[in-house]
């Protein structure tokens, strides 16, 4: 975790993306070994800087160690091996920044490398018994894909504040509109609500537009400490605070408000340690495998107040020149899906300020989010910061 | 009807699929505070106490949300169907899914709907039917 006495002291260097694709044609391996190097090139470091290596997967990637053999580290001083989905894509930047900034390790790299749409599905994870414990009460229902489980939270979400339709498109919309901008995004057609309307259910109250991309790529990113990083080539942006944690899921003791997630105690503590609040985020990357999850997340990280999110975005409220412009690559819904670490990556340049027609002027702060613990309880998050 | 891909009850859920077969819906009671919990667990999470009986619920509840799943995610699914989350009344915090008994498009489905436990089979992977709750609408 990096609380107060760690902020700042680890810097991301460098971001590398392999192509998206629904059929990568490679293996997990080789798309990591691709991200990876695209990362070092970015950042200006040589294979042989990294002592580190660190990412997560649900058994549907190469593991870490084989990708350090791949690599030819020999004395590696971190691995870090997170077993978990997007609940769990900040634990490993988490890990990697907290190594870095006390010199348990110098350099390391965090990627997340998938085949999910040529591979091992994600939508249909969930019928993997190692991935949900409870899952025995629910795959009997045929409720096993990831659209059915999130549908479930959307209808709860939207009674409670009143979302409409109208509201869950309007996210999908924003979003698109950055991807237009976005040269890697998957989906760059301008979208309409009309459209929105017409695409067809998956899992009612969630339609086609409402979900995210299945895609095969990988994204790395490559963290050493500030101080080594100033004297490298890019912009550092330094790692302000994470948290990782949760607790609060469906089955939860004393858990009666399901609307209620494992973000709101860790919210406060993220932003505490950080030492600044909502109001000086100036770019939101919000875990978006759906779309109501980026109107609870607004609401719950304080960046809106609760119940007001949809108002906000249909206001223009998440857009280049909003409040808080949100998910400015498109996100999962229209850039690809890379499991949230491509909202990390995308935060990363938007501090860098290289992000062209998509740029948000001046950004200095930027917030990215794991999934907010719907079903899963865990969470995580963390602040970045462009280095003065 | 599609079978269905079965993770096995576990040694803890063993008893609410038993009860479930005999058409019976159970929870655990914590035998030091009484507080009621479901799913299946050893250990109490308020009291931490590893004494519990499982006890028949009063079998009521409300619907608290539900989905009606379109698009088929495998060659034998047969859309749409309805799955509905339930909060029993037996405890606030305590919510169980299964189907109801109800359209498959779902067009009759609320908030708020009052419903009571009734059971339903479906066919599984390894063979053995197995006993699922399908609520009913109780006005």
């Amino acid at each position: 975790m990096i609380a107060r006495e760690l902020r700042d002291r680890a810097a991301i260097v460098g971001v590398g993306y392999t192509e998206y694709s629904k059929n990568s044609g490679v293996t997990t391996l080789t798309l990591a070994l691709r991200a990876i190097s695209a990362a070092l090139d970015d950042a200006g470091l040589e294979i042989h800087d990294l002592d580190g290596v660190a990412c997560h997967r649900i058994g549907d990637s190469a593991d870490p160690a084989q990708v350090a053999q791949a690599l030819g580290l020999a004395d590696v001083r971190l691995v870090s091996d997170v077993f978990g989905g997007g609940s769990s894509c900040i634990a490993p930047l988490d890990t990697a920044a907290t190594a870095v900034s006390t010199g348990a390790a110098r350099c390391v790299v965090v990627w997340r490398a998938l085949n999910s749409r040529s591979g091992l599905r994600l939508a249909g994870a969930a019928t993997n018994p190692a991935l949900s414990g409870d899952g025995q009460y629910w795959m009997p229902y045929l409720h096993v894909t990831a659209p059915q489980q999130f549908a479930m939270f959307a209808r709860m979400y939207m009674h409670r504040y009143g979302v409409t339709a109208e509201d869950l498109g309007a996210v999908a919309i924003a979003q698109r509109e950055y991807a237009e901008h976005n040269p890697r995004a998957m989906m760059r057609d301008p979208l309409t609500l009309e459209q929105y309307l017409a695409s067809r259910w998956i899992a009612e109250p969630l339609r086609l537009f409402d979900c995210c991309l299945e895609t095969d790529a990988a994204v790395a990113l490559v963290l050493t400490d500030t101080e080594r990083a100033r004297d490298l080539r890019n912009v550092p942006v330094t790692v302000s605070a994470t948290v990782v944690g949760g607790g609060n899921q469906l089955s939860s003791n004393h858990h009666v408000d399901l609307t209620t997630t494992a973000v709101e105690p860790m919210a406060t503590r993220l932003f505490a340690q950080a030492g600044i609040g909502p109001a000086e985020v100036d770019v939101a990357e919000l875990y978006d495998a759906f779309t109501p999850l980026v109107l609870l997340q607004l609401e719950r990280y304080g960046l809106c107040a609760p119940g007001h999110a949809a108002g906000l975005v249909g206001d223009g409220g998440t857009r280049r020149d909003g409040a808080i412009p949100t998910n400015t690559h498109g996100g999962h819904l229209s850039e690809g899906y890379v499991h949230g670490l491509n909202h990390v990556a995308e935060a990363v340049q938007q501090l860098r300020w290289t992000c062209g027609e998509r740029q948000v002027a001046g950004a200095e702060v930027a917030l990215s989010t794991a999934q907010p613990g719907v079903n899963s309880g865990l969470t995580g998050a963390v602040i970045l910061r462009r280095a003065a | 009807m599609t079978p269905r891909p079965l993770p096995p009850p576990d040694l803890d859920s063993g008893p609410w699929w038993q009860a479930l077969a005999r058409n019976e819906l159970v929870i655990q009671r914590c035998a030091s505070c009484e507080r009621r919990r479901w799913p299946a667990r050893v250990m109490c999470n308020d009291c931490g106490s590893f004494e519990a009986e499982w006890i028949a619920s009063c079998g009521t509840g409300v619907v608290v949300s539900w989905t009606v799943t379109h698009h088929s995610f495998g060659p034998d699914v047969e859309v749409p169907f309805v799955v509905a989350l339930v909060r029993i009344d037996d405890q606030d915090d305590i919510y169980i899914p299964g189907y109801v008994d109800a359209p498959n498009d779902g067009h009759t489905m609320a908030h708020g709907l009052r419903v009571a436990a009734g059971y339903d089979t479906v066919p599984t992977a390894a063979g053995d039917p197995l006993t699922v709750l399908r609520w009913r609408l109780a006005g």
